[in-house]
């Protein structure tokens, strides 16, 4: 089903996976690659595009994200910068910085990859490999004497 | 290992896929990069990987924000052979902070902070090097004319050394010293095409050899052919042949030669039949040979300049860089000028002038630029006599800074390199 609005825009409908509905513009919505290629295989014609991997609460934000991009020209690059700056901010911890990620590399939305890639490096910059761990759940699965081989090997980078 | 597979997850909380791993790693400077190959095997691997390593270096040449200084200890002017293969790596950016010198003369000096000392994984070479640690996006070459050649990543410490049988040196051993000149270029063409093959490091040579028995000379160009484990001519010419529309390739070998654009330059004379390279009567161009294509063209020099001895050519900023240090008019000191084509193909403009009289116990020296400060307000520069040694030059304040490097010998060798985990086999 596509709706047009009184601008000719050509409206469709995205469902995240917990059955939430976003009507959008096409050409926000086509910010992100997978869904462009979904509108050109004709997808969309039969209802809404089901986004399976991604979350109402992480859908709206990258609609945010894409309604924001594709509204500004190029002579807002600063403006667009301090709002990319704020956008990331808001999203708070990297809990909510990661769902972001997984969903901009579903969707393949590159400029939102980058800049949630590029705040969750400035993240863990400095932090140990523990703290990774911890961040993601991820488990040591070194025995101690390959943990070692590998910190020896790489020692300047744990002063 | 599955490198395409999930992180094993525990009960609540996030885990995160290894393909988004690879986005973040990727936007993080290589010590960062390092430490966290301890985080678990599948972060290990995925780090270790070729495919990694090339991600990481193209987002590294892109944001350009993570140098690192090399200081080479330069064993041959030393010819200490206790002492092969000293290295100091730093980063270059922490050299930007320039401090208030307090030996009291009112002075300020920069200070190298994070001197790593690190050994070289290969063994020091007894005959005459060429391309010492010539430096091309996270790798160094280093060359012997006895046929040895390393290309070693200081990052990680990994090292391809080979021997390669010069057939010229061979054929000709008792001429190599006086018979031959060689020059010796270090590069990666990455914008020629997008084939991974393409992107190979190189190594070229152009050199011109004196056969013995008046046999005449040839010019060559050749580059190093890793699966070969040789060198592969493509270009050979007669001096009759160079004499004509190749003449230049004679003058490249009195000085430096630098890769900008896809394109070999050096300077040549513009009326071409004359080896008086150094007269500064005679009008002097920059000559360009494209790799790719091979074709020829020339750029123009930089207008009012002085050519002479002291003229060299280089890359700064990614910009050909000319510096001429005026060597025919001393006057207890050299006037040092250093100009830059900011567009490639446009005019030149002067980046900055000053006489080496103005400095404390430095009168006589080559001078060449090095790299811009981050914010691009300094030029680094390194000074050959009396003894190797850096300085900024303040662009604003036309001054110039020392800059001290804890533990750098007298006789050294600086070489910028991008922090990289490539591998040269690869």
């Amino acid at each position: 089903m596509s709706i047009t609005t009184e601008n000719n825009e050509k409206m469709i409908t995205l469902m995240s996976s917990d059955g939430e509905e976003f009507v959008v513009e096409e050409a926000v919505a086509a910010q992100s690659q997978t869904i462009k290629h979904l509108i050109e295989d004709g997808c969309s014609t039969e209802g809404s595009i089901p986004l399976p991997n991604v979350t109402g609460r992480v859908l709206s934000e990258v609609i945010q994200y894409c309604k924001k991009h594709s509204s500004s020209d190029d002579k807002e690059e600063k403006e667009l910068e301090a709002w990319d700056a704020e956008f990331v901010k808001a999203a708070d911890d990297h809990v909510a910085l990661t769902d972001l990620m997984m969903a901009a590399n579903f969707l393949d939305i590159k400029g939102l990859l980058d800049l949630v890639a590029q705040t969750l490096a400035n993240m863990i910059t400095g932090k140990s490999p523990e703290e990774v761990r911890r961040m993601w759940n991820i488990k040591n699965d070194f025995t101690p004497e390959e943990a070692e081989k590998v910190r020896k090997e790489n020692q300047w980078a744990f002063e | 290992m599955d490198m395409g597979g999930e992180i094993t997850m525990s009960a609540g909380g996030i885990s995160i896929p290894l393909d988004v791993v690879t986005d973040i790693l990727c936007s993080l400077p290589v010590k960062s990069v390092l430490r966290f190959k301890a985080v678990s095997k599948a972060w290990c691997s995925l780090i270790d990987s070729p495919d990694f390593a090339r991600f990481h270096l193209s987002a590294s040449i892109e944001t350009n924000d993570d140098l690192m200084l090399i200081i080479l200890t330069n064993h041959q002017r030393t010819g200490d052979d206790d002492n092969p293969g000293g290295v100091l790596c730093a980063d270059f950016y922490s050299l930007d902070d320039v401090e208030v010198d307090d030996d009291g003369d009112g002075g300020a000096s920069s200070r190298l902070r994070q001197v790593r000392p690190r050994s070289c994984p290969f063994k020091p070479r007894k005959t005459c090097t060429y391309a010492l640690g010539s430096s091309c996006n996270g790798m160094l070459a280093f060359g012997s004319y006895g046929g040895d050649l390393d290309f070693w990543n200081p990052t990680t410490n990994q090292c391809y050394s080979t021997s390669v049988l010069d057939l010229d040196q061979s054929r000709y051993p008792q001429f190599m010293k006086f018979q031959l000149q060689r020059t010796t270029v270090f590069y990666q063409d990455t914008t020629c095409s997008s084939s991974s093959h393409d992107h190979q490091y190189k190594l070229l040579q152009m050199q011109r050899v004196v056969q013995p028995n008046g046999g005449g000379s040839i010019c060559q160009l050749r580059s190093y052919n890793l699966e070969a484990n040789g060198f592969t001519t493509f270009l050979t010419l007669s001096d009759e042949s160079a004499a004509g529309q190749n003449h230049d390739m004679r003058l490249a070998l009195h000085s430096q030669c630098c890769f900008v654009n896809g394109a070999l330059h050096w300077f040549v004379s513009s009326d071409g039949a004359s080896h008086e390279w150094f007269r500064s009567d005679l009008g002097i161009e920059v000559f360009a040979l494209h790799l790719g294509t091979l074709e020829c063209y020339k750029l123009p020099f930089p207008f009012g300049a002085k050519y002479g001895r002291g003229t060299t050519l280089m890359v700064l900023g990614g910009s050909l860089c000319a510096t001429f240090t005026d060597f025919e008019n001393d006057t207890k000191g050299y006037a040092v000028d250093v100009w830059v084509m900011k567009e490639y193909g446009g005019e030149w403009t002067k980046l900055l002038n000053f006489t080496t009289k103005l400095i404390r116990g430095i009168y006589h020296t080559c001078v060449y630029p090095i790299a811009y400060s981050q914010s691009r307000d300094k030029v680094l520069l390194h000074f050959r006599h009396p003894y190797d040694s850096l300085w900024w030059y303040h662009l604003k304040q036309e001054k110039l800074i020392p800059v001290r490097i804890p533990g750098a010998p007298k006789f050294f060798q600086p070489r910028l390199c991008l922090p990289s985990f490539v591998n040269y086999q690869c």
